[in-house]
């Protein structure tokens, strides 16, 4: 009984034998991708005696664990970061840094470095990250399927036709037997890539109206070609009522295209798929775009090593860490190069997406701070356009008056 | 002088000993729940994003609450319904499920266990297999719908549906309150039922007349902790629906949960948990006022 | 009639049980096999060694450690403090009991959203922030619920036995040492059952207050098989089992308790 006692209190007090430094690094991965940053803190810490890196994972509770420590002031020094607008007031802008590291940011994957940027009222921009790894969207096929149905395989630069039309050919309704899979609950920031593709966008480049962007004829256009697939059984609805995954329905051979990022990668690969992967298909007479789905690392500005927090997140984006990182695209061009895979057939029609460095897109939150409610209102929109399969722009109008309002709390 | 004096009849008196008995939590309340109520209700003054420093404004969080916000009204709209559904169909299902593990049954431990099971896996992994379940193409349960030439239902993906259907799957997780009715089940006197029995009284008439009146101030205990549940059931709705399709799950602790730490607006969303807190207590002191006509305190202190 | 309410009973369990034995099942597959459709109710070849798997991809021994300390002394506290309070409560009639009691119904009523973060700031000036104090020492001082529950166990107890105590000279520290705690005994196996349950699941106290790996709880570990963009289902149901496993024996041991009938008879005497 007393050494159990003497055990608990040594558990309660014990303030275990401290490295000089610790140093808070958090993260929202897991599995694979967190193994991964591991090996990268061990890395640093190798080459820093004397520091220990506290890697920090929080997988999806990650958002409340960093909202309580910024709110109470006792934020990880290092984060995981992709929604700069909501965090930017306690971010360190690493513009200075930057500038004394030499890092060499040409070598970066174009855009990476705008979309960690905020630009503020007086035209002056912050650099509030540090790219990690990124992902654009491509379309997943599966090869077997195409086969069985004598269909040729995608080619980078086709176009919706011919993809419903491929749809329409591998489509069974009878036996849940699909060509497309339409996401029916997309990520906003996700689903812009199509809008881009036909010509239109969220909310306009100044960020003060989603009248005539949301509620333009070609986010209409957009939608009405994914409701007319669900309607005549090209495409299967998945994410509204349905267990969300697209992934079983590919590997068992139901399901004959999808787009995503790299995400389901891991899982095809699993199962062993034969799947092949082609750009986005274009509207005609449009070039496809995709956005960038980026991680970054950011300091926070409470931090109290920023330096060394500097260090590791420099040291994040040398080339011997991002060749560690094999979860998501390299982030440095060179690596990619190296690694092969701009040719590799899996890999290259990702590249063929990534946005030009003098893109002017980008996502809707970088340009208004309050873009996460208005988001919630666009997405609600989403859901009645698939719940009803009608009515496209009158409930793309009657959101963008609910958005406008809520750009303006 | 005189304050001494009383001070010193006070202890002596043993006028002292009920505070001695409840100081634990007045202790606890004062040192972990009054400062941050205290500071929540402050900062819903303020218009705080988290963030950066906090600017007071005059109560504007209150009136755009309860004057220009649809979101809110919606919310609170969903929160009543669910709650309707909810507190009756939890509390007759455990009482029911309670009254038969009561029946002297062979290998009772083990439904008690069975019936309880789920109460004692982490939510995240119920909630995972319950929505492989009520999957509208591919769920079982519609799979056994469509057998018995029931037209298969969108569960979770029709806004009339997902409402009744995180109803239901609360209704698996009623082990908690199962077991409470339980034990006070077991506390009611066997003989009292043989005597209604001789005097030719039905199982209904003794359900009527000695059940409930004797289970009485453990129902009262499930009904009050059953309504504060039902409006602060945030795992449920966040998990199985993201409280769609169309907002039609999208309750106020969702919503209180989602400004708090999606918008980083906190002193909004501390107006409106007060908001919130003062209508519970108001709906528990109506329950409580009314309790008196139908609960039964073997020996009440007046 | 008997044969009506075996086969009601034996649906119930099966309903009541499907959780669990799909859990087990998605534990002990191939992750391949786990992306079929339709999905098999029993693996091609059973993969026990998955549970090997996933108790080392992390320091689970340090985990169940912590989650074990914060567990049992919690509940330690909890019942010692909700029972005194509940007697208190329940057993005197004092100026301002009304008013206490309210507050301690309308404190089960605060929504944690808002109050969190002014905890995390007290806690951080303790400095109890990365320690497992914020999930223990809170437990010390009662909790509502399980207070306002043994109060209404307290409520049927006859006043009489008091009485009698009193008579023979007793306090009444005494009366509720020697004779309330044995009578609610039932009542507290089960604030125990609970307030372990509570402790062992709890999953957002844990996240807000601690960082450390070497301080994470076992529900902590679990979450970390769920990413933002992929999720490791095999480990997560695998852990899911184990995790449920010291519960579920603590409750088929302490039901004997909580049911049988002679320790709660003499309430109603």
């Amino acid at each position: 009984m007393r050494t159990w006692i003497t055990l608990a209190l040594t558990g309660l007090m014990a303030t275990a034998a401290q490295a000089d430094t610790t140093l808070r690094f958090a993260t929202w991965d897991s599995d694979q991708a967190l193994e991964i940053e591991k090996k990268v803190a061990a890395g640093f810490e190798a080459a820093h005696p004397g520091v220990k890196v506290q890697v920090e994972a929080y997988g999806d509770g990650y958002d409340d664990k960093i909202a309580a420590g910024f709110g109470a002031g006792d934020p990880p020094d290092v984060l995981y970061m992709w929604n700069f607008p909501a965090y930017q007031a306690s971010l360190l802008p690493l513009n200075d840094y930057l500038a004394k590291s030499g890092l060499d940011t040409s070598d970066f994957a174009a855009v990476t470095l705008n979309y960690a940027t905020i630009s503020d009222p007086d035209g002056s921009k912050r650099v509030l990250g540090v790219p990690a790894g990124y992902t654009t969207l491509v379309t997943y096929f599966n090869k077997d399927m195409f086969d069985k149905a004598g269909l040729a395989y995608p080619k980078d630069g086709w176009t919706w036709d011919e993809l419903r039309a491929d749809a329409k050919a591998l489509a069974k309704p009878d036996e849940k037997v699909y060509g497309f899979g339409v996401d029916g609950a997309p990520d906003p920031y996700d689903f812009e890539a199509y809008l881009w593709s036909n010509g239109s966008s969220w909310i306009s480049p100044d960020g003060k109206t989603t009248k005539g962007f949301l509620s333009a004829p070609e986010t209409a256009q957009v939608f009405q070609m994914f409701v007319d697939m669900v309607k005549s059984g090209e495409g299967v609805l998945f994410g509204v009522g349905d267990n969300g995954s697209y992934r079983e329905l590919f590997n068992a051979d139901k399901l004959g295209m999808v787009i995503s990022g790299t995400w389901p990668m891991p899982d095809f690969d699993t199962a062993k798929k034969n799947y092949g992967v082609a750009m986005m298909p274009a509207f005609a007479g449009k070039p496809a775009h995709s956005q960038v789905d980026m991680s970054a690392l950011s300091i926070a500005k409470d931090s109290k090593n920023k330096d060394l927090a500097w260090e590791f997140v420099k040291y994040y984006a040398s080339p011997e860490a991002v060749a560690l990182r094999t979860n998501d695209l390299p982030i440095l061009n060179s690596v990619a190069k190296s690694r092969g895979l701009l040719d590799n057939p899996k890999y290259a029609a990702f590249f063929k997406m990534l946005p030009p460095g003098d893109d002017t897109r980008s996502p809707a939150f970088l340009h208004n701070p309050n873009w996460g409610r208005a988001q919630d209102v666009v997405t609600t929109a989403i859901q009645q356009i698939y719940v009803d399969l009608d009515n496209v722009q009158a409930t793309l109008d009657s959101a963008a008056d609910s958005a406008d309002k809520a750009l303006t709390k | 002088m005189r304050g001494k004096a009383a001070r010193r009849h006070f202890w002596s008196r043993g006028a002292a000993t009920p505070y001695l008995f409840v100081a634990p939590w007045v202790i606890g309340f004062a040192a972990f729940t009054l400062g941050p109520l205290l500071f929540s209700l402050y900062i819903s003054f303020f218009d705080w994003p988290l963030i950066g420093t906090p600017a007071f404004n005059h109560g504007a969080n209150y009136v755009t609450i309860l004057t220009d916000d649809a979101d809110f009204l919606h919310a609170l709209t969903v929160t009543l319904k669910f709650a309707a559904m909810f507190v009756p169909s939890n509390l007759i299902v455990a009482l029911l499920l309670a009254m038969l593990l009561n029946q002297p049954l062979f290998a009772s431990g083990f439904f008690r266990a069975a019936f309880y099971l789920p109460s004692i896996i982490s939510g995240v992994a119920l909630v995972t297999i319950w929505s492989w379940l009520l999957s509208h193409e591919y769920g079982v349960i519609n799979y056994v719908l469509t057998l018995a030439h029931i037209p298969a239902v969108n569960w979770l993906g029709s806004p009339n549906w997902a409402p009744v259907s995180i109803v239901l799957v609360s209704l698996w997780s009623v082990g908690g309150t199962m077991l409470i009715f339980l034990t006070g089940l077991k506390s009611i006197p066997k003989d009292l039922y043989e005597a209604a029995s001789l005097s030719g009284v039905g199982p209904f008439g003794q359900f009527v007349l000695i059940t409930l009146p004797l289970l009485s101030p453990v129902l009262l205990f499930n009904l009050v902790t059953t309504v504060i549940a039902a409006f602060q059931q945030l795992t449920l709705a966040l998990l199985l629906t993201k409280g769609g399709p169309v907002k039609s799950t999208y309750m106020l602790a969702m919503y209180i949960y989602d400004t708090a730490f999606k918008y980083h607006d906190m002193g909004y969303a501390a107006a409106m948990s007060w908001l919130m807190l003062l209508l519970i207590i108001a709906l528990t002191l109506a329950i409580f006022k009314l309790s008196s006509l139908w609960v039964f305190y073997e020996t009440e202190v007046k | 009639m008997k044969a009506a309410r075996w086969a009601l009973m034996a649906l119930l369990t099966l309903l009541f049980l499907f959780p669990f034995y799909w859990t087990l099942v998605t534990a002990i597959k191939a992750k391949p096999e786990l992306l079929t459709w339709p999905p098999t109710w029993w693996p091609e070849t059973a993969l026990w060694g998955n549970f090997v798997t996933a108790w080392t991809a992390q320091p689970f021994a340090t985990f169940l450690w912590n989650s074990t300390l914060v567990t049992v002394l919690s509940t330690i506290g909890q019942l010692l403090s909700s029972s005194l309070v509940a007697f208190g409560l329940a057993r005197f009639a004092f100026p301002g009991r009304n008013l206490l009691f309210m507050v301690l119904l309308a404190a089960m009523m605060i929504p944690w959203d808002v109050t969190m973060i002014p905890l995390y700031m007290e806690f951080n000036w303790l400095g109890w922030i990365n320690t497992l104090k914020p999930l223990i020492i809170p437990a010390w001082f009662g909790a509502p619920f399980f207070i306002f529950l043994l109060r209404q166990f307290i409520m049927s107890i006859p006043r009489e036995l008091d009485e009698a105590a009193k008579m023979d000279g007793a306090n009444m520290f005494q009366v509720y040492w020697k004779i309330h705690l044995p009578l609610m005994a039932p009542a507290l196996v089960l604030v125990g059952v609970f307030q372990v349950l509570a402790a062992w699941n709890d999953y957002l106290g844990p996240l807000i207050f601690l960082n450390d790996q070497s301080k994470y709880t076992l529900t902590l570990g679990l979450a970390q098989f769920k990413g933002l963009h992929n999720t490791d289902l095999t480990s997560l149901a695998a852990m899911t089992v184990i995790l449920c496993l010291p519960p579920l024996v603590l409750f088929l041991t302490a039901q004997r308790y909580i049911m049988d009938g002679s320790l709660s008879s003499g309430i109603k005497g």
